[in-house]
């Protein structure tokens, strides 16, 4: 297959201090080289927990982690931690909300980008140097010359994310995991980001993982998109057809709920209660209480996923039966 | 018919002290010279960037700060002449993280009895009152007696609502209420505020960085750019005919969850510059797309776009002389 990433069943639980938490209970996705793919869902749904599987961030001796990671055939869980390492930053990479969190305020932007081709690539320090300025350039960072030595502190929020995303995509890594890249932006600025994002991986036939709450910025920029909610994949599909028609009645809650500029009726619908975090195995469908299509059989067993057109699969009882 | 509240020329600068000796205090132009009216039950937005100076200008509007220009009237009356106590009860605020604006230690009972208590009002009219307004805005009784760290966000939000309109107020201050909640919640936060409209009359000054909210809330909205109002009318015109390229631009941003709909999407170049060096001229001129030499000499002024729609751009205004010659 042209899966890059296959993602099978995977559960984690963490060791919290109130107990066991079910944050992952079997996730399946899977994304195609060169494709953008939107994971979407509430706070607190797992996706960010996801994310930080594929790259192994997880904290061995309070986290539980079953399932399969596929990446390029090989299973990232069975690695030892050694490959892992050897994985990250070079073949995936990733990107956080909070740009100011993830540079290191004292260093310089560039020498914190020229540091991944020496530990990557074990580049000379010379060449590093040149190939930190010309990613500065490719991300718009210029002129690259007087950004090469400005600290994180000295740019702005969208030229720190600027300097994240060249840092990110320095080895030519073959997956970028955009978690919330937009979030703390602004919405202009969102845009300016979203745009090189969607360059750079056109140019670069690079795959990305974007995990984002906002289902505007998936319509625009995703070809498939998959859906969580508590954990699970609740729906999965082309971005167009999923939009179009979805199946799963938290999808069609969730994009109901959207204001929207298109559209203007005075009301909008609202989803009863909110998500709750799992400290029980979750037992039936976990959209259940909030769910306004609920049959008997969802509080008892959770529905498998199925076909429910092409490329598009749900995890619902209800939509199922129809 | 009177506005409710009514800004003239109102304008906010803060002294930022120097750091290199023998170098005089600067002055920080938060918000310049906006005026505005907001009329009895109506909901007034206000959209821009972080930076903007839309909290600030809330801020003033409650009285949280003074302004150091211009004049503001609350129901005709200047607000300078009203004692604080009346002006508490007749105007409220909301924030955006509703975990900041209750003490984590306190009951939710306790923290709305307390705004009785410093209005003395009796106890058992009070604790009648918040149980309408509960019931109102429809959360379980119960969660009165929850600390609020055991109430999700989107039940915490409405609960600072329901605090706020305690004194039954005319006028609210709503500064982000929703950005920190998650969309299916966010709906129930908005649908609320448009019932309170209704039910109370209240008046609403939403301060949002979302169009689409603004748009799904808002009667009337006002744009704001570095201080500065760029564009203001209702809201179904300001949507349909936007006339400010700043306007233009955030709209364009928003991204659409139609594909069918391909907008040509207007990427503005660079950050908005810091409000210690308002560029000369139109502030908007060193990132406009169509920016052209006045902009960066002479900064345009409000002026009528179309009837009851304010923009400041030279665009609007040269469009306009050429049309009455």
């Amino acid at each position: 297959m042209g899966d890059l990433l296959d993602i099978r069943n995977l559960a984690v639980d963490f060791m919290a201090h109130e107990g066991i938490m079910y944050a992952l209970c079997g996730v399946d996705l899977t994304i195609g080289k060169g494709e953008i793919h939107g994971l979407v869902g509430e706070s607190s749904c797992g996706k960010s927990t996801a994310a930080k599987a594929i790259l192994g961030l997880h904290n061995k001796k309070r986290t539980r982690i079953k399932g399969e990671i596929l990446f390029e055939g090989s299973d990232i869980l069975a690695m030892p931690p050694r490959e892992v390492a050897k994985l990250r930053g070079s073949a995936i990479s990733i990107i956080f909300q909070d740009p100011m969190a993830s540079l290191n305020p004292l260093m310089g932007i560039g020498s914190q980008i020229a540091e991944m081709y020496r530990l990557h690539e074990n580049a000379s320090k010379r060449l590093a140097r040149e190939k930190a300025a010309a990613m500065l350039e490719k991300v718009g960072l210029t002129p690259s010359e007087l950004r090469y030595k400005q600290y994180p502190f000295e740019l702005s929020g969208g030229m720190q994310q600027r300097a994240m995303i060249a840092m990110a995509i320095s080895c030519s890594p073959k997956l970028l995991i955009a978690d919330e890249p937009t979030t703390a932006l602004d919405a202009t600025i969102q845009a300016q980001i979203l745009e090189l994002v969607k360059s750079v991986s056109d140019e670069m036939g690079m795959s990305v993982l974007l995990i984002t709450h906002n289902f505007g910025i998936i319509a625009e920029l995703c070809k498939r998109v998959s859906v969580m909610y508590a954990g699970r994949v609740v729906e999965t599909g082309d971005t167009q057809e999923l939009l179009a028609s979805p199946k799963h009645p938290y999808t069609i809650d969730l994009i109901a709920s959207i204001p929207r500029l298109e559209n203007s009726s005075e009301k909008l619908t609202s989803i009863a209660g909110s998500p709750k975090a799992l400290y029980e195995p979750p037992v039936g469908c976990q959209y259940y209480s909030r769910c306004s299509r609920r049959l008997d059989i969802c509080e008892k067993q959770y529905p498998e996923t199925r076909d429910v057109g092409a490329g598009h699969k749900a995890a619902c009882h209800w939509s199922h039966s129809a | 018919m009177i506005a409710l509240v009514s800004a003239q020329m109102l304008g906010k600068a803060y002294r930022i002290p120097s750091r290199k000796l023998g170098e005089g205090a600067k002055l920080l132009h938060a918000v310049s010279d906006v005026s505005l009216s907001i009329q009895r039950g109506s909901i007034f937005g206000i959209v821009g960037e972080s930076g903007s100076g839309k909290s600030t200008l809330g801020r003033l509007l409650i009285r949280l700060e003074k302004p150091t220009s211009g004049q503001l009237y609350f129901a005709g009356e200047d607000v300078t002449a009203i004692p604080r106590q009346r002006l508490s009860s007749q105007m409220q605020m909301i924030f955006q993280n509703p975990y900041g604006s209750f003490n984590p230690k306190q009951k939710i009972q306790n923290a709305l009895m307390e705004v009785a208590k410093v209005h003395k009002i009796p106890k058992a009219k009070a604790m009648d009152l918040a149980a309408t307004l509960i019931e109102e805005a429809r959360l379980p009784e119960s969660c009165t007696q929850r600390l609020p760290s055991e109430l999700s966000g989107g039940q915490l939000q409405r609960l600072a609502i329901v605090r706020a309109l305690m004194l039954n107020p005319e006028f609210l201050v709503a500064d982000e209420p929703v950005s920190s909640l998650d969309v299916s919640v966010q709906a129930q936060i908005l649908n609320l505020l448009l019932e309170l409209k209704h039910s109370h009359s209240l008046s609403v000054l939403f301060i949002s960085h979302e169009m689409p909210v603004v748009k799904a809330v808002c009667d009337e909205a006002a744009v704001m750019y570095l201080g500065s109002i760029v564009e203001m009318a209702s809201t179904s015109e300001l949507f349909s005919h936007p006339s400010h390229p700043y306007t233009k631009a955030l709209l364009s941003a928003v991204p659409s969850l139609d594909p069918k709909i391909k907008k040509e999407r207007i990427i503005l170049k660079g950050d908005m510059p810091s409000p210690l060096g308002i560029p000369q001229g139109c502030p908007f001129a060193p990132r406009c797309p169509q920016a052209f030499s006045l902009c960066k000499t002479h900064k345009p002024v409000l002026t009528e776009a179309a009837p009851n729609h304010m923009a400041s751009c030279h665009l609007v205004s040269t469009d306009k002389e050429v049309s009455k010659t």
